[in-house]
């Protein structure tokens, strides 16, 4: 699940926006990037959209949302007709037949959509009209004293946002109501704690000690990440000394001289968030740890 | 039982219309009324003008090329609150695109559907099956013999269509209409092209 993570940041005080738009394909993001220059489909500046519609691609990228090859096709597309334009224009009397025709069958193929899209917007209108006007099949149907199935369980407008204002109101329900909440939180592993601890270790070592053993036996996430931030905090402040002496060799640590584990600083405040976000998966391999034990 | 005499027949025919669980064709309503299919639609048009009046909350409707009594929409609260029934449906705006290239251009094909929309759409076509809305239709003669699609009965029924004809006007959706050709409307997306930026400032090159 973890690998699932999405790009999306949540801050503090900012109510949860879906920037992007989903669209429908490619040619509904076209139209959308259209409308915006205000202009109709002949008067469009390829320059303007096809940089609009990489940009908007861009975005999905950094989202992570996948984006299907229709979508990719179509940006060829519009790069192929810039590059035509590029190149000089042809001297001849003849112009290329094949790109005119090109041309024209996407402009098409735009003009066909906008329109279907438009006949939706009817038929739409004319399904809403009809709603409620009902016949008697609608009493013989599977409505009556039959569990909901799929086909008639509907989400209307179910979105992220209303998700998240749902769990504000029982959020809220419960401070009011004062009920006793304890959320049990993962042991954070302070990293000032685990520098020294590494400094002690490597002081009673009379050589340099393989990078591996400082994290074998961890099987606690957030302990295994504040070694590895202490390792590179120690390294930052010159404490320790770090060497490889080949290619995928183990990397090798030792103290530098004339350092007590005193000396460690560290602002704990500054990494605490990192390590409270791999709290969650730390805290269920603990509860399986504790299992295994009984 | 009185007899089928003409002052009987309305209503017998409310009867019919009442009682009946799916439109009623005219065939069907001159045979059971014993009486010719012109005779018949006259006796619906007077029934529907009967009920049409504001005293009544049913009126009669024409779906599927059928008559039947359905409510009046201003006045169905009441029933909806009874039956509990969700909106049978709310489709999505994917699915809605797709019901109406199906809709438009039916028998159609998966293939012709994504060429419309411009992307993948064979998992919206099966929602959209499984919401009994289209139906398979047969196989195309070409290549390959490609599944054809179609709109089903309850398709009609949940826009309150009479048939297909009864869809919505298609617009026109070619290039030449009447004001301008197009070859006019290719050149002016041409002119559109060289009212660009300049090259330099382009962010494809840069």
């Amino acid at each position: 699940m973890s690998e699932a993570k999405t790009e999306l940041e949540l801050q503090p005080n900012d109510d949860f926006k879906v920037q992007l738009e989903v669209f429908e394909g490619p040619f509904d993001l076209l139209l959308q990037l259209i409308d915006e220059e205000k202009v109709e489909i002949f008067d469009v500046s390829l320059s303007k959209i096809t940089a609009a519609y990489l940009e908007h691609l861009h975005k999905m990228q950094e989202l992570n949302l996948e984006i299907s090859s229709h979508f990719l096709e179509v940006a060829a597309f519009l790069i192929h007709l810039k590059s035509k334009k590029l190149l000089p224009e042809d001297p001849g009397p003849e112009q290329d037949p094949g790109f005119a025709a090109e041309k024209r069958l996407f402009l098409e193929r735009l003009i066909q959509y906008k329109a279907f899209k438009n006949m939706t917007q009817t038929l739409l209108q004319r399904g809403d009209a009809y709603a409620h006007v009902h016949t008697r099949d609608i009493i013989n149907n599977d409505y009556l004293n039959t569990l909901p199935t799929e086909k008639n369980i509907v989400f209307r407008n179910a979105q992220v946002e209303l998700l998240v204002k749902a769990f504000k109101r029982v959020w809220q329900n419960f401070i009011v109501s004062g009920a006793d909440i304890t959320i049990p939180l993962p042991k954070i592993f302070p990293v000032r704690e685990k520098m020294q601890q590494i400094i002690e270790r490597l002081k009673d070592s009379p050589a340099a000690l393989p990078l591996s053993e400082f994290f074998q036996n961890l099987n606690d996430r957030s302990e295994i990440i504040a070694t590895f931030i202490a390792m590179l905090e120690l390294v930052r402040q010159q404490f320790i000394l770090v060497a490889q002496n080949a290619i995928f060799d183990d990397i090798e640590i030792s103290a530098r001289k004339n350092i007590s584990a005193q000396q460690v600083e560290f602002d704990e405040a500054e990494y605490n968030t990192v390590v409270d976000l791999t709290a969650e998966t730390s805290g269920a391999q603990k509860e399986n740890d504790g299992n295994d034990a009984q | 039982m009185t007899e089928t005499t003409p002052s009987n027949l309305l209503p017998q025919l409310e009867i019919l219309l009442f009682m009946a669980r799916q439109p009623l064709l005219p065939e069907q309503l001159a045979r059971y009324l014993e009486t010719p299919e012109e005779t018949a639609l006259q006796l619906v048009a007077e029934l529907t003008a009967k009920y049409a009046d504001p005293a009544h909350g049913l009126q009669i409707v024409n779906v599927s090329d059928g008559y039947q009594f359905a409510t009046k929409p201003e006045y169905s609260k009441p029933l909806e609150l009874y039956i509990n029934t969700p909106q049978e449906f709310s489709l999505s705006a994917a699915a809605l695109e797709t019901l109406t290239i199906i809709a438009y251009r039916q028998p159609v094909s998966k293939s012709a559907i994504e060429a419309i929309r411009g992307i993948n759409s064979d998992w919206i076509v099966k929602s959209l099956q499984d919401k009994e809305l289209v139906e398979e239709k047969g196989q195309a003669d070409t290549v390959g013999r490609p599944v054809l699609y179609g709109t089903t009965e309850k398709f009609l029924r949940h826009f309150g269509l009479k048939n297909l004809q009864d869809l919505p006007p298609e617009p026109k959706l070619q290039m030449e209409t009447d004001q301008e050709t197009a070859a006019e409307k290719l050149q002016r997306f041409e002119a559109a092209q060289t009212a660009e930026t300049p090259l330099n400032a382009d962010p494809l090159i840069s």
